[in-house]
C-alpha cells in the first residue's frame, strides 16, 4: 500500500537524477510530439488521422482557448494545447498496467506543482504586460467599487486567492491521480487475497475483479476529463489577468 | 509511528465527511445542469463545459480531505 519512493536510475544530484518519472514524462512529451506531428503533413484532402487531430485542435481552439479568452487568448493556444496534450499523456501511460516499470508522472505533487507554478508565472507575466505593474498588483487585486477602508483587509485575501488558485490546480491533478490509483491497489489486492482462498472465496472474488476492470475504464475517462480541466482552467486564469475588468 | 485508533477513525471520517459535502454539491451542480439542457437544449456546449469547471471546484474540496487523510494515515 506504501507509496514506494522513486529510485534515481541516474544519480545527478537531488534536482537533476533521473527516475521513473522522468522517464514516463519524457515518452509523454514524445507520445504528444509525435501525436501533432503525424498529423501536421498540410495535405489538401486530410485524412483520417488527420482530420482527428485536427478536430480535437479546432476544439481546444473553440471551446477552452475564444470561449474563455477571446481573441486577445490565441497567442496562448500552442500553451494550452500542449499543457492538454502532455497532462493527458501523462495521465494514460499510467493506466497501462506494466507492474513496477509503470508510472503515473502527474501522481507525483512535485511534477504537478511544477507545471502549476509554470501557470502562475505565466498568468502574474501576462497580467504584468497588458495592464502594467500598477495596473496589475494594485488596481488588478482591489475589486471595483470597495471602500477604501476594506482595501487592507481585502488585498491579502486577493493575494491568497490567487495563490490559492494555483495550489488547487496541482493539488486537483496530483489527487486525482493518486485517488485513482489507490483505488485500483485496493481492488486489486482484495482480488488477489480472495483468489488465494477456497473455491467459495473465488467466487466472491469476482467482485473486485469487476470493480478492477470498471476502475480501469473509469480511470482512462478521469485522464481525460483532468488533462481537459487543466488545461480549461489554465486558460480561465490566463483569461482573467488579460481582460480590462472594472 | 504506529497510527492510533482515534487517528485512523479521523482519516476516515475526513474522507466520509467530505464525500458527503461534495456528493450534495454535485448533486445539485448536475441536477441543475441538466435541468437548464432540458430547458434549453440548444446552449448544452456552454452548461456541459461550466459544469465540468465547477464540478472541478467541487471535486477538488473532496480531493483535499483525501490528501489529508493519506497524511494522518502515514504519520
Amino acid at each position: 500500500m506504501e507509496h514506494a519512493a522513486l529510485q534515481n536510475i541516474v544519480d545527478l544530484g537531488p534536482y537533476f537524477s533521473i527516475n521513473k518519472a522522468v522517464i514516463w514524462m519524457w515518452v509523454a512529451a514524445f507520445l504528444a510530439f509525435i501525436t501533432i506531428y503525424m498529423a501536421g503533413k498540410k495535405e489538401m484532402v486530410p485524412g483520417r488521422y488527420q482530420s482527428f487531430v485536427e478536430l480535437l485542435l479546432t476544439l481546444i481552439r473553440q471551446k477552452m482557448v475564444l470561449d474563455t479568452m477571446g481573441h486577445a487568448g490565441l497567442p496562448y493556444f500552442p500553451l494550452i494545447a500542449s499543457l492538454f496534450f502532455f497532462v493527458f499523456f501523462c495521465n494514460i501511460v499510467g493506466v497501462f498496467p506494466l507492474g513496477p516499470l509503470g508510472h503515473t508522472a502527474t501522481s507525483d505533487i512535485n511534477v504537478t506543482a511544477t507545471l502549476a507554478v509554470l501557470v502562475l508565472v505565466i498568468v502574474v507575466v501576462t497580467g504584468v504586460r497588458k495592464k502594467g505593474i500598477y495596473g496589475y498588483f494594485v488596481k488588478g487585486f482591489i475589486p471595483h467599487g470597495v471602500p477604501w477602508y476594506v482595501i487592507p483587509l481585502i488585498y491579502p485575501v486577493e493575494i491568497i486567492s490567487l495563490l490559492a488558485k494555483h495550489f488547487a490546480l496541482a493539488v486537483r491533478l496530483f489527487a486525482n491521480m493518486l485517488a485513482g490509483h489507490q483505488v485500483l491497489l485496493v481492488f486489486t489486492g482484495g482480488a488477489v487475497a480472495l483468489f488465494a482462498k477456497g473455491i467459495g472465496w473465488k467466487l466472491l472474488g469476482v467482485l473486485p475483479f469487476l470493480g478492477v476492470v470498471g476502475m480501469l475504464l473509469f480511470e482512462i475517462f478521469v485522464a481525460l476529463i483532468q488533462s481537459f480541466i487543466f488545461a480549461i482552467l489554465t486558460s480561465l486564469y490566463i483569461g482573467d489577468s488579460l481582460r480590462e475588468h472594472h | 509511528m504506529e497510527l492510533s485508533g482515534l487517528g485512523a477513525l479521523g482519516a476516515g471520517l475526513s474522507i466520509g465527511l467530505a464525500a458527503l459535502g461534495t456528493g450534495i454539491g454535485m448533486g445539485y451542480l448536475v441536477g441543475n445542469a441538466v435541468a437548464s439542457m432540458a430547458r434549453q437544449p440548444e446552449a448544452t456546449g456552454t452548461i456541459t463545459t461550466n459544469m465540468f469547471i465547477g464540478l472541478a471546484f467541487i471535486e477538488a474540496l473532496a480531493l483535499y480531505a483525501l490528501v489529508i487523510s493519506f497524511m494522518v494515515r502515514s504519520l
